[in-house]
């Protein structure tokens, strides 16, 4: 595993990728797993974004790598229970939960201030809200 | 969408299409890098076996066929990603996804010249025999051996050099797909063929002793049998690809040239030998015909090899994509920017040439100088047009890195504080 960033400028980092910026704002509100953050994105992006095992995990590779993001300690965890009361052996043996670092918060919230920038330029050169020239509505993240 | 399930269910007998798909995904995962199998394949075989329990559940069989079309190309672009990261960190083989386009588009280029000279040799001494009757050099073996080496090489190096266009597909889209997967497996399998005849001429060549050529008729019988099968297989590579590239979000160079060549490449090939005289009643004609026939494929791929040398770092940037499947410029964006300087951003200087990188400092350098500056002040401060002052202050502004001031009908641009 690479060293982790724990300060730098944020801006650096900009922009970030759709997929990324979609991984952290489905972490921006709890810890995921894997699947949890590909269900997420899929739900809020209205079934557009379909994240694939190589995408989401490549991502968050160079994410951890980067220290946007961290894998959660066991220790720091209560496995999830079945509704009987038994922890779940199922995510014991594989799932891995992953939340956002400080590092993260602050990357995902340049990349949301940039894009409101984004936002006020094409407002002020009249291209949004679209008036039917042939830019659309950019429905989901 | 299908609908989410509880993870690590349907253990039953009904299952075993979701069983086996996890099986497989997990043998697929060696195409992975050994550091992301190590840390992700489990998880990742779990989360495809839950999105496989998923469609399962939802679409039954067909769900199941659907996630697998999705997944297998994602795979195969994700791991040849992973491991590209893997090989630009190699410090002992510092090639990135470029330079491999560059090397592909130098062997079209070799290639193609290569093929030009031979056809154009082989004419010069086609005509002396129509003109003397006589002359020939055919029964030599060394001209036989420097004929044939030329040849292989030519079509070896075309083949390959198809991978110069894969290559530049993958850099500027970062979408390779299927078409672009199966038309680099097809100019992968001629080069192959090429390459294989030739190696086996020359093992075979070396292993007969001084007697250039002893064994020429077999290695002509075999060669008549492969080397119409590496030529189906380049051609039918250059079209796989020339489709990739068309769809695409390339410069219309790129996208168009690959079809327009494989038009052009194709028809004059098989077209090479038709029996010209017959039709016009004159074998000069039939002569040139048959030349051009000959040349044309080697021409076109010769210039497709120049295009992608000279068109690489082309100005103009390729369309902004969404979807699943990152673009491998975005992808490659967090491995680079912890080495990249700061004030260098992304998107900025991505793709741009180096005459294009001193246009936009000579401008920042206005803009830091005046504080403010408008597009037509920009072109009074720099050799830069009002309108390319404009386009380029527009998309600074646009990726965040200009600040935007609109006053009545005046907009400014200048600097964010502190950041100057």
């Amino acid at each position: 595993m690479g060293p982790q960033r724990t300060a730098g400028d944020p801006e650096q980092l900009l922009p970030l990728t759709p997929v990324m910026l979609n991984i952290l704002l489905a972490l921006a509100d709890e810890e995921r797993h894997g699947y949890g953050i590909g269900v997420e994105v899929r739900q809020r992006t209205g079934g557009r974004m379909r994240l694939g095992p190589g995408t989401l995990y490549g991502s968050l590779k160079r994410m951890v790598d980067g220290g946007l993001v961290e894998e959660v300690e066991e220790s720091e965890r209560r496995p999830e229970e079945e509704p009987g009361g038994e922890p779940r052996r199922y995510d014991a043996e594989r799932r891995r939960y992953y939340r956002l670092t400080g590092f993260g918060e602050r990357v995902l919230g340049a990349e949301l201030a940039r894009l409101e920038r984004v936002m006020s330029t094409a407002r002020l050169k009249g291209l949004y809200p679209p008036s039917g020239r042939g830019v659309s509505s950019p429905d989901g993240a | 969408m299908g609908p989410e399930v509880e993870p690590g269910g349907y253990r039953g007998g009904r299952d075993r299409g979701v069983w086996a798909s996890e099986r497989v995904y997990r043998a697929l995962t060696r195409s992975y890098p050994e550091e992301v199998r190590e840390r992700y394949a489990g998880e990742m075989v779990g989360y495809f076996g839950d999105l496989c329990r998923e469609e399962w559940h939802g679409r039954g069989s067909r769900g199941l066929a659907s996630l697998w079309a999705r997944t297998l190309p994602e795979l195969l672009f994700t791991a040849l990603q992973e491991r590209g990261a893997l090989f630009r960190r190699n410090a002992y083989l510092p090639l990135a996804l470029g330079t491999v386009a560059r090397w592909g588009a130098l062997c079209a280029l070799v290639g193609g010249s290569m093929g030009v000279a031979l056809h154009l040799i082989g004419s010069l001494f086609g005509a002396l025999i129509t003109l003397t009757g006589y002359y020939s050099l055919g029964s030599r073996p060394l001209v036989q051996l420097f004929t044939l080496s030329l040849f292989l090489g030519t079509l070896s190096l075309s083949s390959l050099g198809l991978f110069g266009l894969y290559g530049a597909v993958v850099a500027r889209s970062g979408r390779p797909g299927l078409l672009a997967g199966a038309g680099v497996i097809s100019s992968a399998a001629a080069a192959f063929l090429w390459l294989s005849i030739g190696g086996y001429a020359v093992a075979a060549q070396l292993a007969s002793g001084s007697a250039f050529f002893a064994p020429f008729e077999w290695l002509w019988n075999l060669g008549s049998f492969v080397i119409p099968k590496a030529t189906f297989f380049a051609f039918l590579g250059l079209l796989l690809l020339g489709i990739a590239a068309a769809l695409q979000p390339l410069p219309a160079r790129l996208r168009v040239l690959p079809l327009a060549l494989f038009a052009l490449v194709v028809p004059s090939y098989l077209l090479r030998d038709y029996d010209f005289g017959t039709v016009f009643g004159n074998p000069v004609i039939a002569g040139i015909a048959m030349v051009f026939g000959h040349s044309l494929p080697f021409v076109g791929i010769a210039s497709l090899g120049w295009v992608l040398l000279k068109d690489h770092d082309a100005d103009e940037p390729p369309a902004v994509s969404s979807g699943p499947v990152e673009s491998a410029g975005a992808a490659r964006g967090m491995a680079r920017s912890a080495s990249r300087p700061a004030g260098r951003a992304r998107g900025v200087r991505s793709g741009a040439s180096a005459a294009e990188a001193a246009r936009e400092k000579e401008l920042l350098e206005a803009i830091r100088r005046r504080g403010e500056i408008t597009a037509a002040e920009a072109a009074l401060e720099t050799s830069l047009s009002v309108e390319e002052a404009d386009r380029m202050l527009s998309r600074l502004a646009v990726g965040g890195h200009l600040q935007v001031t609109v006053d009545g009908a005046r907009i400014a641009y200048s600097l964010w504080e502190g950041r100057g």
